[in-house]
Order: C-alpha cells, then sequence, then structure tokens
C-alpha cells in the first residue's frame, strides 16, 4: 500500500480536492429504516395483535387456542399436503420439460420455451380461472361429456378438491423449475455426455449419474422457491372454489377479514411466517451444504476406495 | 483423396477401424451445410492415424462419426469388419478423450476412470483392479481421491486417457489432446503419448489434431483434410518427403510452392528442373514429360542465401523481411526472377538482415519435391503469397499467381 502510494503521480488541484466522506451510518439507515419500515414493523404489528385479547390486554390465549385448535392443524396439514405435492408435481414436469427442450430438438421448441416464460407474468388466478373455464362443473370438458354420455354424466369434481389445486398450482410454478433448469443444462458441456456416452452409460445412467448431479443446485433452488411459493399461495385456492381445501393463507383471510377474528388471524399469520424462515433457513442450508458436499465429500463408490487402498 | 497404403488394404485381417465413404451435413431449419464429403480411412490394429487439417476441415466431425456422437448422412462405418453405422455410442466400446477432457466435475479421479466400468456393470473387484491399472497406466495413482478441479491441466488430461483405457478399448480417439495444455506441458505429454502408444500395440488410435508436429511425432500415417475432404492419405515419412499435393506440402511443414519447369528426368524419382537461369535436381513422386511446367515444393529450413549473386545454381534475390525467432531467422526474399513471389527461407541462428539487402538463394540439389502444377481441389491452404498479399497478410505463403512458368493457382 506504501509503495502505491509513494508511486503515484504528484496529485493536481482537482485530486487535492477533499473526498466527500459522509457517516457510513447516512448509508446504512436509509435502507434500514426502510426495511424495518416496511417489513419489521408490520410484523412486529403482527406479532403485537396475536398477543393481545379482545380487550387489548396482552395475552398469550389466542396462541393456545389457536394453536391447539382443528381448524389450525387441518390447514397446517393440508398447507403441507398442497405445498409438498405441487412442488413434488412442478419438479417432475419441470424436469421433464427441460430435458425435452434442452436435449430433444423439434421445431418450435424456442416457441415452447418462450411460451412457458410467459406463464410467469400471468396472475396465478387465471390459471384457476383456465381451469374453471375447461374442467369446471360448466365448463368446457363437462360439456363435451354431457354431449356424448348425456345429461347424467357428470365430471369428477376434482377441481374442487385438494388434487385440483395442486394440479393448478403445477402448472402455474411449473415455469419457476423449468427455468433455472435450462440454465444449467445449457452450460453443461455436451461432450460429457458424449463421453459418458462412449463409455459404455445409457441415456438413463448418463442422466442419473451424470446430469443429475450436475443440475442439482439448480433443481434444489427451483424446487424450493417453488415449496415457498406454494406455501403462501392464496389466490389459487380462492379461486378454486374448494370448500374443503383450507390452507394457512386461507385460515388467515377467513379469521382475519370474513370472522373478523384479528388476534387469531394474527397468530396464524405469525406461524406461517415462522413457517416460511425456517423453510428459507432449510433451503439456504441445504444449497450451502450441497456445495460443500460437491467440493469434499467422497463419493462413496467402491471403485474409488479400492483402487486407492491398492496403491497405498 | 489417395488411397490407403498398400499395406493397409492388403492385410489379412480387417481393419480395426474403416470409415467407407462418409458424407455429413449439418442441417438448420431448411439448410443443409457439407462437413465431410466422401471420407474413406482405414486404420489397422496398433497403428496411430493422425487426421491433420485446418480448423473447419472436418477432421473432428470424422472422429464424431467414428464414436458415434455423429450419424453419417452416407457412408458407413466399420469396426473389425463390423458394421457399427447405426450402433449408438455405448455399444461401440471405443475409448474417447476430447479437448476439454470432459471429467465428471462431481466425480473424483478414481470414480472418473471407474466410469465406463460400472457402466459394464462389472464386478467391485475388477473396476476397482482395472481402475488402478489404468491410473498406473498414466502415472495417476496416487490421484484417484483428488476432484478434477483439484488437478492441473496435465493431470485431467492424463485423468481422461485413463478414463478411455479402463474400458480396454480396441480403438482410442484422441480430439486435439494437447491443444488446451501450454507449451511446456505440451511438450512433456507428446513423450508421454508416445510412451503410452508402445504399451498399447494392439490398439488402432484416431488422432486428431491442427498440429503438424504432433502428427508427425505421434502417428503411423497422416491424413490431411481440407474443406470436409481427405486430401491425402499416407504413411508419415512419405507425406513429410514426397507430399502428394501443393495442400498437403503447403500444410505440413510450410513448403514454399515455387513454380518450376521441367528439364529432364534423371529416374523415377527425380528430375532436373529450370527456374529462370537455373537448373537444379529435385525429388519427384513420379515421371515428368520435360518442358512441362510443375511446381517445386521446398521447405524453408531445405533452402540457403549465399552472399554471392553470382554462380550458376544462384537467383538474385532482396530480403523482404526477416523475423528472429530463437534458433533460426525467418527471411522473406523477392527473386528477381519471379518478382510476385515471396520465398520464406529459415536460415540457423540470428542473421541480421536489412530490408532490400541483394542476397542469392541457392536450391540445394533435392531439397524439394516436385508437386501437381494445377489441382484445383487441393491448391494450398492460404492465399497465394504475392507482395500485395503479403503485405496485407504477412503470414500467408504460397506460389505466385503471376508466376511465369507454372499455371495460374485458381481459388476454388
Amino acid at each position: 500500500m506504501t509503495t502505491l502510494i509513494a508511486d503515484r503521480p504528484p496529485a493536481g488541484p482537482s485530486a487535492q480536492r477533499p473526498a466527500l466522506r459522509l457517516p457510513v451510518a447516512v448509508w446504512v439507515i436509509p435502507p434500514l429504516a426502510m426495511v424495518l419500515g416496511f417489513v419489521g414493523w408490520p410484523m412486529v404489528a403482527v406479532l403485537g395483535e396475536s398477543v393481545r385479547d379482545g380487550d387489548g390486554a396482552l395475552s398469550l390465549s389466542s396462541w393456545s387456542t389457536v394453536l391447539t385448535s382443528s381448524e389450525f392443524l387441518g390447514a397446517l396439514g393440508r398447507t403441507a399436503q398442497v405445498a409438498i405435492g405441487s412442488t413434488l408435481g412442478t419438479l417432475l414436469l419441470g424436469s421433464f420439460l427441460a430435458l425435452v427442450l434442452a436435449f430433444v430438438p423439434f421445431p418450435g421448441a424456442g416457441l415452447v420455451a418462450r411460451l412457458i416464460d410467459t406463464v410467469l407474468a400471468l396472475p396465478s388466478f387465471l390459471i384457476t380461472l383456465a381451469f374453471t373455464f375447461l374442467y369446471g362443473s360448466a365448463g368446457v370438458l363437462q360439456a363435451l361429456i354431457t354431449s356424448v354420455a348425456g345429461p347424467g354424466a357428470r365430471l369428477p369434481p376434482i377441481l374442487t378438491s385438494p388434487l385440483g389445486v395442486i394440479l393448478a398450482e403445477i402448472t402455474f410454478f411449473t415455469p419457476f423449475v423449468v427455468r433455472p433448469l435450462l440454465a444449467a443444462l445449457s452450460v453443461l458441456p455436451r461432450e460429457q455426455l458424449e463421453v459418458a456416452a462412449s463409455l459404455g452409460a445409457g441415456p438413463l445412467r448418463v442422466l442419473r449419474t451424470v446430469v443429475l448431479p450436475e443440475v442439482l443446485p439448480a433443481l434444489a433452488a427451483g424446487g424450493s422457491l417453488v415449496l415457498l411459493l406454494t406455501l403462501n399461495e392464496f389466490g389459487i385456492v380462492l379461486f378454486t372454489g374448494a370448500k374443503d381445501v383450507v390452507t394457512l393463507p386461507v385460515l388467515i383471510y377467513t379469521r382475519g377479514v370474513v370472522s373478523l377474528d384479528l388476534p387469531s388471524a394474527a397468530v396464524v399469520a405469525t406461524a406461517q411466517v415462522v413457517l416460511s424462515l425456517l423453510l428459507y433457513t432449510a433451503y439456504r442450508f441445504g444449497i450451502a451444504r450441497l456445495r460443500t458436499e460437491s467440493a469434499t465429500s467422497d463419493p462413496g463408490e467402491g471403485a474409488s476406495h479400492a483402487a486407492v487402498v491398492a496403491h497405498q | 483423396m489417395t488411397a490407403p497404403s498398400a499395406a493397409a488394404s492388403s492385410a489379412a485381417a480387417p481393419d480395426a477401424v474403416h470409415l467407407e465413404g462418409i458424407d455429413v451435413d449439418y442441417r438448420q431449419g431448411r439448410s443443409s451445410t457439407p462437413a465431410l464429403r466422401d471420407v474413406t480411412i482405414r486404420i489397422r490394429a496398433g497403428q496411430t492415424l493422425a487426421l491433420l487439417g485446418p480448423s473447419g476441415s472436418g477432421k473432428s466431425t470424422a472422429l464424431k462419426v467414428l464414436a458415434g456422437f455423429l450419424r453419417p448422412s452416407a457412408g458407413r462405418v466399420y469396426l473389425d469388419g463390423t458394421d457399427i453405422t447405426d450402433l449408438p455410442p455405448a455399444r461401440r466400446g471405443i475409448g474417447v478423450v476430447v479437448q476439454s477432457y470432459a471429467l465428471f466435475p462431481h466425480l473424483r479421479v478414481a470414480d472418473n476412470v471407474a466410469f465406463g466400468l460400472r457402466a459394464r456393470r462389472l464386478p467391485k473387484d475388477v473396476i476397482a483392479a482395472r481402475t488402478a491399472e489404468a491410473l498406473g497406466q498414466v502415472g495417476m495413482t496416487d490421484f484417484g481421491r483428488r476432484l478434477p478441479r483439484e488437478l492441473s491441466g496435465g493431470q485431467q488430461q492424463r485423468v481422461a486417457i485413463a478414463r478411455a483405457l479402463a474400458i480396454r478399448p480396441k480403438v482410442l480417439l484422441l480430439d486435439e489432446p494437447l491443444a488446451a495444455l501450454d507449451i511446456h506441458l505440451r511438450q512433456g505429454m507428446l513423450a508421454e503419448l508416445q510412451r503410452l502408444r508402445a504399451n498399447l500395440p494392439d490398439t488402432a488410435i484416431l488422432f486428431v489434431t491442427h498440429d503438424q508436429a504432433e502428427a508427425l511425432a505421434l502417428a503411423d500415417r497422416i491424413g490431411v483434410m481440407r474443406d470436409g475432404r481427405l486430401v491425402d492419405l499416407a504413411d508419415t515419412q512419405d507425406l513429410w518427403h514426397r507430399p502428394p499435393s501443393r495442400f498437403t506440402a503447403s500444410f505440413l511443414g510450410g513448403a514454399n510452392l515455387i513454380p518450376v519447369q521441367v528439364v529432364s528426368t534423371l529416374d523415377q524419382s527425380s528430375a532436373v528442373v529450370r527456374l529462370a537461369e537455373a537448373e537444379f535436381v529435385a525429388n519427384a513422386s513420379q515421371a515428368r514429360e520435360p518442358g512441362s511446367a510443375s511446381v517445386l515444393a521446398v521447405r524453408p529450413h531445405a533452402l540457403r542465401l549465399t552472399s554471392s549473386l553470382d554462380g550458376p545454381d544462384v537467383l538474385p534475390a532482396r530480403v523482404t523481411s526477416a523475423q528472429w525467432r530463437g534458433p533460426a531467422t525467418r527471411v522473406t526474399i523477392a527473386v528477381d526472377a519471379l518478382p510476385d513471389l515471396l520465398i520464406e527461407i529459415d536460415q540457423p541462428g540470428e542473421i541480421q538482415h536489412r530490408l532490400g539487402d541483394r542476397v542469392g538463394l541457392h536450391i540445394p540439389p533435392r531439397a524439394g519435391v516436385l508437386v501437381p502444377a494445377d489441382q484445383l481441389a487441393t491448391g494450398p491452404p492460404s492465399t497465394p503469397r504475392t507482395k500485395a498479399a503479403a503485405a496485407a497478410e504477412p503470414a500467408s505463403r504460397a506460389a505466385s499467381s503471376a508466376a511465369p512458368v507454372a499455371p495460374l493457382e485458381r481459388k476454388p
């Protein structure tokens, strides 16, 4: 550092001008205030609301009542069911689509990829609305069944069941898996696949032993994002009109807006936030561990040990 | 295209590799670009064939066809006499080493090497033994537990070779295996590849390179490619000493292509030729008609510069440039009798020349070989090296289009 300073040419008049030095606080406080104001304060307000009783006094009665209620536990279970089911379905469908788009050249592949991207720009309820028009009790499919099998034939009420919600969420959230996966596949060297094939590996083996490990971080990132989003999804569930599908966001809405039971709604909302943060922490931890493992872990397959041991 | 050597075609056993009349077209939408045209190659077991050619000449495409990565639009591929054209790469049993090495980054070195053995579902003890053997062959025994990113470029290349050898292939394909290494590593790896070659007496090797030094050092035979066609294919020594075409003469060894006139034929392998007032003896791969035009291919190191401008075999010339390159100085001259032709000469050591210096060009007896004067399909690789071309592109090298004796070089 000293050398650098000593070697500097003599500073001109403009260089001698003192640099604008503001206290660090000037740079830190505004963004911090914004975060606290727009994120922290509402969360504190919700938390505060959850620890007050009907008279405004501090009380944990709402917590004990809500957390042990069958409604909350049912909503928690349903939320997990829908979120996990949607995530798994999204991972399967998204992986399939990404692999086809990346490795199976067909006319219009680019257009299909862009159409999938377009779904990201649509509001989630639109997908559900489209589902209603297509598969609802007065939808296109029902009309087709009626015209073929008679007025008595009815479409099973899949749309208003948890399965319907999961299918709608899979449709909407699949691009969240396809996009990062396509990006990861695009940088996967083709030579690796060719060499793997020349070594005797069939397509499935190449997929499992070469492609999958390489795109696992992208898959984990996409899946985790979908899990978080489906956990908090409200529009799709509401628009299906599935009365039996009460997830945590629906419960918050019901308690807070319909029943005007704000303390209960605040408890569920706080639980929802905690759940989301836990999942996010697990996601970060998982990604970090994945990276560490790929850098240092032992693949654990016999040959590596045996080969090394044989020469030691 | 030159026919395969008589020895190869007359061998009783089927060739280890036989590409027969291969065409490849790269299609994009409705357009189609020819990448290979009528390429026929035979390689016997234990033989190393180098495919040499400039970028885009189709040599890597030929390798991909053999590996099964590309399907030819015409022609057949045979391995040990068996037609494998329709077999997927996984069932061909060919070892492949690519320029980027393509090691699997998430697998340790030993697991990379064992990859092909596991794909074949061999017993674990066999996998372990053959992995260790392959690593030993390339001197990487102690690196089995490392990840590819923990290795140098040369070490990665050895692992890639070990991985290809572990499956004990009858055919090994090397696609520019030294191209990604720096010059020092390349020299060392070249020696290692020579040693490896000696240890694989039954393996046919197809080696793709654009570096003539690698081809000369490793190959028993060399195929020279240009524009998707196999221009020449012959034993390495023959191709070096008697290049059958202007393109090969120019690409392999960077020969000057000097237009001459045949004066008389001495025997089947030599002739007296005339360039301006000078007459000298040149090698010839076939008999030449006295009075016919021909082209003398003579490499820069085979020519001599003299300070004397007089003499029956000395051609007065003028220095147009001189580049010291360490062991030798590359001098470019314009011969008075061929004012538009630039000739390159390598003089040992550091030679001081000034632009415009008068020198004499001496072509020693049998320093060059006669190649056909008129070859449309096999012309030199670059624009003819005239003064105008030299001004724009100093590195180009070829006979002048204004040569007084030989016909003009026509661009394809």
